[in-house]
């Protein structure tokens, strides 16, 4: 149950983390270049979690997400090293303004049902986001789109309110079939049987599902790119990971996506030899946010004595058991525009820490807690409930700055009354919590100063710490018109280099999820959050 | 002396006491301590005593409703507690028992006619109309209407509730039997109607009774000889008339004199038994009565008193005596 | 009797209506609104207004409240914010897993406890009682979601005898393996959520069976019985047990709500596509709806458990009659 919470809380923020993918150095496929690739065969992947809908539109949870994935198709597509390659749409070109984007759509395409895939079915989709009557999350990811047009049947031209690069990578959402929604109503888009009966255009075609039981699909024959070869999978439903676990030790299943790390040695060793376990990097990370305008947070040189002086190494090391990597900045490794060495990696030294406190003024008292002016060091953390990992994390943090002399007290409260009550009317002093990420570097949301709250004390993106930093909204705002890659991979270094110095947050760490797979499924290309193009895999018994 | 239909032979039920995590036996409740008496065919004898002396568990270590802890019950030149399961059931048609409680001692889930019914089935004695008839003879015998028959005990009063217990213990024509305290539980009113009702069925079918009661006053009109229990022995055992006219155990003394004498100028000094009963966890040494007894002395604490026959037929078990 | 019986429903209609009210106000009045179901986060003031319009959320509570009584009287509980389908259809899929699953379970947990707890009332502070006391204690004792694993890896990993989890193998049904082997594959399946379950249960049942059998042993009209000569047989069978029988009757009217969500832990480890996880997963993502249908439903199967249960009485017990 704990896990699914964290799931569902991580899920309502991923907004393509689904269909993102990378890793710095993409993996050799299993084994080698084949020799044949055997048609057929049955695969089973283990899940946790419960499918909401595949309306690849409406779905906001990581578990539909996986269906999704195999049964729709984009306009483009994340490749393994995170960069967007042709999907549904052959080709695409940006006008010099960058306000008109024109997509050349393949011509070989068929719904599952038969009917042909059109440009009309891309309006339809990106037309249902804009939708006033969209229930959905994907609003604002489309809200750049001022109008979609469509030329002939393979034409789609996207017009845009302004430049917005980050778009590209928003388009890697499924397209859905126009002839089967448009007969119901957007606002009751989720009642069509097509949310739970997909239709899609990928590789693989849906067949059946038994609610916390089983999803089966099996393989479309008339998908348009290489594959698909294996012939079934199945996605199998435990409510527990221990009970998965088991599953995987007696051969229920074929892939386990998130063994718990406390186990991963003991099964290593059970299944080395017909098992590959591989780390599955997440395009995310853990943090403890810090109000910017608190009285002893908004110092920067306390920031940082917090980045010193919190041992995040052994929270990697002992909390996550090395399945993790410290984090700097915002953006995780796996993303192209990563800046690396450039950061200060703050290594863990509790007596520069204490310099930076002395130096901004806290001096330590009789008690052993700071003060400054008559004030105490005391800091206090929300988090929520249910996040073992989180939890550990914290006492570490929570240890870690008593010796600094700072007294941080850890408050647990339930997610939904996190949100509804502190973080999204941004009343808190800290906060520790993860972000998932998308595919595209920009965090204009996150870091710009509009993003904040408004008059009316309602948060207006998710910059609920209130990080105000001309210099980076300049460089958010740039890096979004900006449409060349280079180019913005420097604006983008610029913006970490800036959060690295002035923290909106102490970075804590993201996770590299051990995950295992049959030695018997060959093929598989290793990705950020798992393994890549299931359609070009293969079984070989 | 054989010609007593039952006699009981030192007869003594020791209950375990339990205690700790594992329910293990502490302790024993000498609840009837090695009692001895005789009762003739077709007489009554009484049996009195404090509540807790041990009356009840007497009258049912006799049926074998409790296995006695060792002892000899010979009824009819037999020592039942020999007898295997059968045996004991066929027996079981000769010796009955009415119970204090009118309300606990019928299944409240069964008809009087099933109640009553049921043993005439059980020992192959009648079934179907015939066990119908006969269940509605007895329970006119006893007072009742015989359409009585398809009702539930619950729609009866304590004294017709009785009735039906008699009735039960009739049928089977026994030639003893055990009444532990029949008319305690019910109203004075009502209780020598039932008094009255035994007094019948014992003339008419030839009933031997062990009338067990709490005071001397219910079993004076009753019986043909009483014994006194305390604390799990037999103190004393005389005919009736002996017993009331000349007591000779301090406590049978104690005893008659809390009996309410209709008149005033007759009233006797009461004898008023100081401290309370001891517990038949913890029995006296020596005499059971010495801790309350008026006349004790050295050799009370020290010795038990036998029953000795004093005269013929009256039996005390005091040193004093 | 039939008076009675009408009075009693009638008298649960306003219990019910009250029971509905605070399932609905408490509904609403848990932090975090239904609309954050249906908009993003950061969706702007307007964004909200419009899909609360869309949805009825903007109405006063009252008038919500009376539209879906309105509705539930028509047995239609609404649509699910969050998959959008059919609540009543959602649950009547998942019912016959829980009914399936609970009705093994009451009948596994029957059969053995009411023997096992006459044997130790009989047979008190013997071995045997000694080890049914301390089972009922580590029964009671152990968490059945611990139990549940221990057995899944001894019984489905080590041991290799049984399924791990799930109601059935997927692919296999009676079209294509035969009736038998479909039987021998659906039984394994629900071998070791039925011992889980039972297990804790049992022996608080067998426990209760153990008291009620010692306090009608002791009665006189027991003694009454044997005093008749009957053999024991008949008088533990005929006499003792059928009114120790009786509390243990009516506690299974009592365990009727238990159906609606008492199995949370058992069928999230099982996978088993019941109405506990159903509602574990309707409270985790905020499905109002389904949390509020299944309250109900719960609510309803509680009044008529009591009610039913008082009606058993009067069937087993002739003391009792309601007017
Ligand atoms: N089943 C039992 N287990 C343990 N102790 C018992 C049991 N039955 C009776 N006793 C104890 O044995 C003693 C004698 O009990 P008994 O019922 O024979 O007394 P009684 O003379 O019939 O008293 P009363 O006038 O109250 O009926 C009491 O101390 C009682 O507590
Ligand atoms: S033996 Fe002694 S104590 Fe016992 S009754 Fe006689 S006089 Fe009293
Ligand atoms: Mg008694």
């Amino acid at each position: 149950m704990r896990k699914s919470l964290a799931v569902v809380m991580v899920s309502l923020l991923a907004l393509a983390l689904v269909l993102s993918a990378c890793g710095p150095k993409p993996e050799q496929p299993n084994g080698g270049e084949p020799k044949t690739k055997t048609v057929g065969g049955q695969l089973v992947l283990g899940l946790t979690g419960n499918p909401v809908t595949f309306n690849p539109i409406l779905s906001t949870d990581t578990t539909s997400g996986a269906i999704i994935g195999r049964v729709f198709n984009g306009l483009v597509r994340v490749n393994e090293t995170m960069e967007l390659v042709p999907d549904l749409a052959e080709s695409w070109e940006f006008s010099p303004d960058g306000l008109t984007w024109t997509f050349k759509l393949r011509e070989d395409v068929v719904w599952h049902d038969g009917t042909p895939f059109t440009a009309a079915d891309v309006k339809y989709t990106y037309d249902a986001i804009k939708h006033p009557d969209y229930a959905g999350v994907r609003k604002t990811d489309f809200k750049p789109i001022k109008e979609v047009e469509t030329q002939g049947d393979y034409t789609v031209i996207l017009h845009l309110e302004e430049p917005y690069a980050p778009l590209l990578s928003k388009l890697t959402i499924g397209i859905i079939p126009k002839h089967i929604f448009e007969t119901t109503s957007i606002k009751d888009m989720k009642e069509n049987p097509a949310c739970m009966q997909p239709i899609g255009t990928g590789p693989y075609k849906f067949v059946k599902w038994e609610k916390d039981q089983y999803i089966m699909v099996e393989a479309n024959p008339d998908y348009y790119g290489e594959g698909p070869y294996i012939q079934t999978v199945i996605w199998k439903f435990y409510g527990d990971n221990q009970v998965m676990l088991a599953a995987l030790e007696k051969g229920d299943i074929d892939y386990m996506g998130a063994i718990p790390p406390d186990d991963v040695e003991r099964v290593q060793q059970a299944l080395a030899s017909t098992h590959e376990f591989k780390q599955i990097p997440q395009n995310g990370y853990t943090y403890i946010g810090l109000k910017q305008t608190d009285p002893i947070l908004k110092d920067k040189l306390v920031r940082q004595a917090l980045m010193y002086g919190t041992n995040r190494a052994q929270i990697v090391e002992e909390v996550l058991r090395g399945y993790g990597d410290v984090m700097h900045a915002n953006l995780t490794p796996s993303s192209w525009a990563y800046a690396g060495d450039v950061l200060n990696p703050y290594e863990y030294n509790p007596e520069k820490a204490k310099e930076l406190l002395d130096e901004a003024g806290w001096k330590v008292g009789a008690d052993g807690i700071r003060e400054k002016d008559g004030q105490k060091m005391n800091v206090k953390i929300l988090t929520s409930t249910g996040n073992k990992i989180l939890e550990s994390a914290l006492l570490i943090t929570q240890q870690n700055w008593k010796e600094l002399g700072i007294n941080a007290v850890v408050e647990y409260i339930e997610w939904s009354v996190l949100c509804a009550q502190y973080l999204d009317v941004a009343k808190f002093q800290a906060y520790a919590l993860g972000w998932s990420l998308g595919v595209d570097p920009d965090c204009y949301l996150y870091f710009h100063s509009s993003a904040a709250v408004d008059e009316n004390g309602q948060l207006v993106g998710f910059n609920d710490v209130e990080f105000k930093n001309a210099e980076l909204d300049e460089l958010l705002e740039r890096g979004r018109t900006e449409m060349d890659k280079e180019t913005r991979k420097q604006i983008y270094v610029e913006i970490q280099k800036i959060i690295n110095e002035e923290l909106p947050y102490v970075f804590l760490y993201r996770n590299n999820t051990p995950a295992a797979m049959h030695k018997k499924v060959k093929g598989v290309v290793w990705g950020a959050t798992g393994p890549l193009y299931p359609e070009k895999w293969w079984i070989e018994e | 002396m054989s010609d007593y239909l039952l006699e009981v032979k030192d007869l003594k039920k020791y209950f375990p006491v339990r205690g700790g995590v594992f329910s293990k036996v502490t302790n024993w409740v000498k609840a009837v301590d090695g009692v001895s008496f005789g009762i003739y065919p077709g007489e009554t004898l009484g049996l009195v005593g404090e509540s807790g002396c041990g009356k009840t568990t007497t009258g049912r270590c006799i049926l074998r409703l409790l296995e006695p802890t060792s002892g000899e019950v010979v009824f009819g030149g037999q020592n039942i507690l020999e007898l295997d399961r059968r045996q004991m059931r066929k027996i079981r048609k000769e010796m009955q028992i009415i119970f204090q409680d009118p309300y606990g001692s019928l299944n409240a889930r069964m008809t009087v006619g099933d109640i009553i019914g049921e043993a005439f089935t059980v020992h192959g004695l009648a079934k179907g109309k015939e066990r119908a008839e006969k269940v509605q003879e007895l329970l006119k015998v006893v007072g009742l209407d015989p359409y009585h028959s398809r009702r539930y005990p619950h729609e009866f009063s304590g004294g017709q509730r009785q009735r039906i217990g008699i009735a039960r213990a009739l049928a089977l024509r026994p030639k003893l039997i055990v009444c532990d305290e029949p008319v305690s539980a019910l109203d004075v009113s009502i209780q020598s109607q039932i008094l009255n009702l035994l007094e019948d069925l014992q003339e008419e079918f030839g009933l031997t009774y062990l009338f067990i009661a709490h005071n001397l006053s219910v079993v004076q009109h009753i019986s043909d000889r009483v014994g006194v229990m305390y604390l799990g022995h037999l103190v004393e055992l005389a005919p009736k008339d002996r017993l009331y006219s000349s007591p000779k155990h301090p406590y049978t003394v104690a005893l008659l004199s809390a009996i309410p004498v209709p008149d005033p100028d007759m009233r006797k000094k009461r004898i008023l038994l100081e401290g309370d009963v001891p517990s038949p966890l913890n029995p006296p040494s020596g005499c059971p009565f010495h801790t309350r007894c008026p006349k004790a002395g050295a050799e009370c604490r020290e010795s038990r008193p036998e029953l000795r026959e004093l005269s013929p037929g009256h039996f005390v078990a005091c040193h004093l005596a | 009797m039939r008076s009675y019986i009408i009075r009693r429903i009638l008298q649960m209609i306003p219990l019910l209506i009250g029971i509905s009210i605070v399932n609905f106000t408490i509904m609403h009045l848990a932090p975090g609104d239904p609309v954050d179901l249906l908009v993003e986060r950061n969706a702007t003031a307007e964004e909200r207004a419009r899909i609360k319009e869309l949805y009825g959320l903007n109405d006063p509570l009252p008038v919500q409240y009376f539209r879906w009584l309105g509705h539930v009287l028509k047995g239609d509980f609404g649509k699910s914010f969050v998959d959008g389908q059919s609540v009543s259809k959602t649950i009547l899929e998942r019912l016959p897993y829980t009914l399936y699953l609970n009705f093994l379970i009451m009948v596994v947990i029957y059969l053995i406890a009411v023997p096992v707890g006459i044997i130790s009332a009989l047979k008190q502070y013997s071995k045997f009682d000694h080890i049914m006391t301390t089972l009922a204690f580590l029964g009671q004792a152990i968490p059945s979601f611990w139990i549940g694993l221990i057995l899944i890896y001894f019984f489905g990993l080590k041991l290799d005898w049984l399924p791990i989890s799930g109601v059935g193998t997927i692919g296999l049904s009676v079209k294509t393996a035969g009736f038998w082997a479909t039987f021998a594959d659906r039984a394994a399946h629900v071998v070791m959520p039925v011992a889980v379950v039972a297990f804790g249960s049992l022996t608080g049942v067998a426990r209760y069976m153990r008291s009620s059998m010692l306090e009608v042993i002791r009665q006189d009209y027991v003694r009454t019985a044997r005093a008749k000569g009957l053999p024991e047989k008949v008088v533990i069978v005929k006499h003792a047990l059928r009114n120790a029988l009786l509390p243990i009757v009516t506690l299974l009217g009592s365990e009727l709500p238990l159906l609606f969500g008492g199995m949370v832990v058992i069928e999230s480890i099982f996978s088993w596509p019941g109405i506990g996880l159903l509602s574990i997963r309707a409270i985790l993502q905020r499905d109002y709806q389904i949390v509020m249908a299944i309250n109900m439903m719960g609510a309803v199967l509680m009044v008529l458990g009591n009610f039913l249960a008082d009606l058993l009485y009067v069937v087993v017990d002739p003391r009792i009659k309601y007017s």
